[in-house]
């Protein structure tokens, strides 16, 4: 496809794609877990601000 | 109140929930505009013609270029994160700083690699080290030493303003580092860099380049959103697990460390 | 001020001679390359000023985290942020008194070394100079450096990640200037100005930057 330097253009665009997909997947993920620890943090009746003691 | 006392520059001064609400509503619209740019972009790109120099090669540098200008605007997005930490001790700029630098990191070691990519066809060789390659490659290392002192304090709160006079530091020596191309290559004299820059572009590849680079800069801001999001709920959860722990000594002594 | 950088010296030279580790370990860097690169005095007397350079940013670099340790340590910083003198004028004067150690000694070294790497009189005339004038803008880097990591138990790696980037284009025009005396088409005055300016910016950048950094790690 594309001329004699497929071999490099091909590669770029999937280390590219690669990278910034993977922080990406990597972003939500922590969302995700972080989303999982504050509501298992605020179910053990933890509150956010600790005015209670 | 003891949390607040103990840690008040997180909380007291800025409004992170109203960010939380922004971001929660600003970050599908970022998402859908990001997906468009890429699209458009990427279509032009394939388009383009091949150049009568470069041949297929120049489908490299719409990726290329636009990695390379989003790890200096990451960087000058994180210097003025950092005037916002050193001036008016804002939380939120702390956040978006120590967000932006994985990001940053990220371009920066794009823009190195397709580089290499690019070079060798062109070029001949994987790595040059002529005055670009090289204060980029600088930047990289700034970025991961950055990284590497948000790491370093136990306390996030205590890192904030080590890590923006650090960035701002780092900011004023690029303009040297930039400026020392002129003076190096009259050294080494890499015909690479200059020949990269000369040919004045055609429209046709002139817009996929910037369409892309509009790309490039909706992800960074989708990401850094995002990041940032995560970061102030690190944050959250720190100060519960404190309070928590810390009520938890009060009833029983003994296992308050664990 | 010069009352304090006479204290500054004097402890620095009770706390167990770092001059003379510094020029110590200069000569050990030195001494490594030829080991490393072969005994080919052609390849080293051209390697020379890289060799030297290389060595002083490295000599420079130790001690930096010891800049602020001890008033850490034994709790004077608070006095030394609150005294009436500005912080940023008491941070230059340690960091000069830091560059008196450390940075000054391998100016005064360098003939020996530049003899020992075959080096021309010329070019050791260049590299005192450059070094002369470029040394201490590692020290002033470096205070901000320390300044960070001040609070830091395990600074000292840190610091050196953190401060050898800044310090490249330092380097890149000392060389450079070297080599534009050593070879003739190549300028000496335009780098060596360079290095000049950027340790007068630095001189007046670092301790500020770093006064900034200290008055908040105070309070």
């Amino acid at each position: 496809m594309f001329g004699e330097h497929a071999g490099f253009i091909i590669p770029s665009y999937i280390i590219s794609f690669c990278a910034i997909s993977g922080m990406a997947i990597f972003i939500m993920a922590q969302y995700k877990s972080r989303k999982q620890e504050l509501k298992r943090l605020e179910e053990a009746g933890v509150k956010r601000r600790a005015s209670n003691d | 109140m003891s949390s607040e006392t103990i840690k008040p520059s997180i909380w007291a001064f800025a409004n992170p929930t109203r960010f939380m609400g922004f971001a929660n509503k600003a970050i599908p619209v970022l998402v859908i505009i990001t997906f468009l740019l890429l699209a458009v972009g990427l279509w032009l790109s394939f388009i383009a013609p091949e150049d009568y120099q470069q041949g297929y090669t120049v489908l490299i540098m719409f990726i290329h270029v636009p990695a390379a200008w989003l790890a200096m605007m990451t960087y000058s997005v994180m210097s003025i994160s950092a005037i916002g930490t050193i001036v008016w001790r804002h939380p939120l700029a702390d956040v978006s700083l120590r967000s932006a630098a994985p990001l940053g990191a990220m371009f920066t070691i794009l823009a190195l690699a397709t580089g290499s990519l690019w070079g060798k066809p062109m070029w001949g060789t994987w790595w040059e080290w002529d005055a670009r390659m090289t204060s980029v490659l600088v930047l990289l290392i700034i970025y991961l030493g950055l990284i590497a002192l948000s790491k370093a304090f136990d306390e996030p709160s205590e890192a904030a303003l080590p890590l923006a006079v650090m960035t701002l530091t780092g900011f004023a020596i690029i303009p040297i580092i930039k400026f020392s191309v002129d003076w190096w290559n009259t050294l080494h004299q890499p015909a690479s860099v200059s020949r990269l820059d000369k040919p004045a572009m055609g429209p046709e590849f002139l817009y996929p380049l910037l369409i892309m680079a509009l790309a490039y800069m909706a992800i960074f801001f989708t990401l850094h959103m995002m990041a940032m999001r995560n970061e102030i709920l690190n944050r959250r959860i720190r100060t519960m697990k404190m309070s928590a722990a810390r009520k938890q000594s009060v009833t029983i002594p003994n296992e308050g460390a664990t | 001020m010069t009352a304090l950088l006479k204290r500054e010296i004097l402890l620095s030279i009770r706390a167990g001679g770092s001059a003379l580790t510094g020029v110590l370990f200069f000569l050990a860097v030195v001494s490594v390359f030829p080991f490393a690169v072969g005994p080919d005095t052609k390849l080293l007397s051209h390697l020379a000023p890289a060799i030297l350079w290389i060595g002083a940013l490295l000599a420079s670099l130790l001690g930096l985290d010891r800049l602020f340790a001890q008033e850490r340590e034994d709790g004077s910083l608070d006095m030394l942020v609150m005294q009436s003198h500005p912080l940023a004028l008491t941070i230059f004067v340690k960091a000069l008194a830091h560059w008196i150690m450390t940075g000054l000694p391998l100016v005064l070294a360098t003939p020996l070394f530049g003899v020992m790497l075959n080096l021309s009189p010329l070019g050791i005339g260049a590299t005192m100079i450059t070094l002369l004038a470029g040394t201490p803008a590692i020290s002033f880097i470096g205070a901000v450096g320390a300044a960070v990591s001040v609070k830091l138990p395990r600074g000292g790696m840190l610091i050196s990640v953190l401060v050898l980037p800044l310090v490249i284009p330092v380097l890149i025009f000392g060389v450079a200037a070297i080599t534009g005396a050593l070879e003739d088409p190549a300028p000496f005055t335009a780098p060596f100005l360079f290095v000049c300016a950027i340790t007068l910016f630095t001189s007046v950048l670092g301790p500020l930057a770093a006064s900034i950094m200290l008055r908040h790690s105070a309070d």
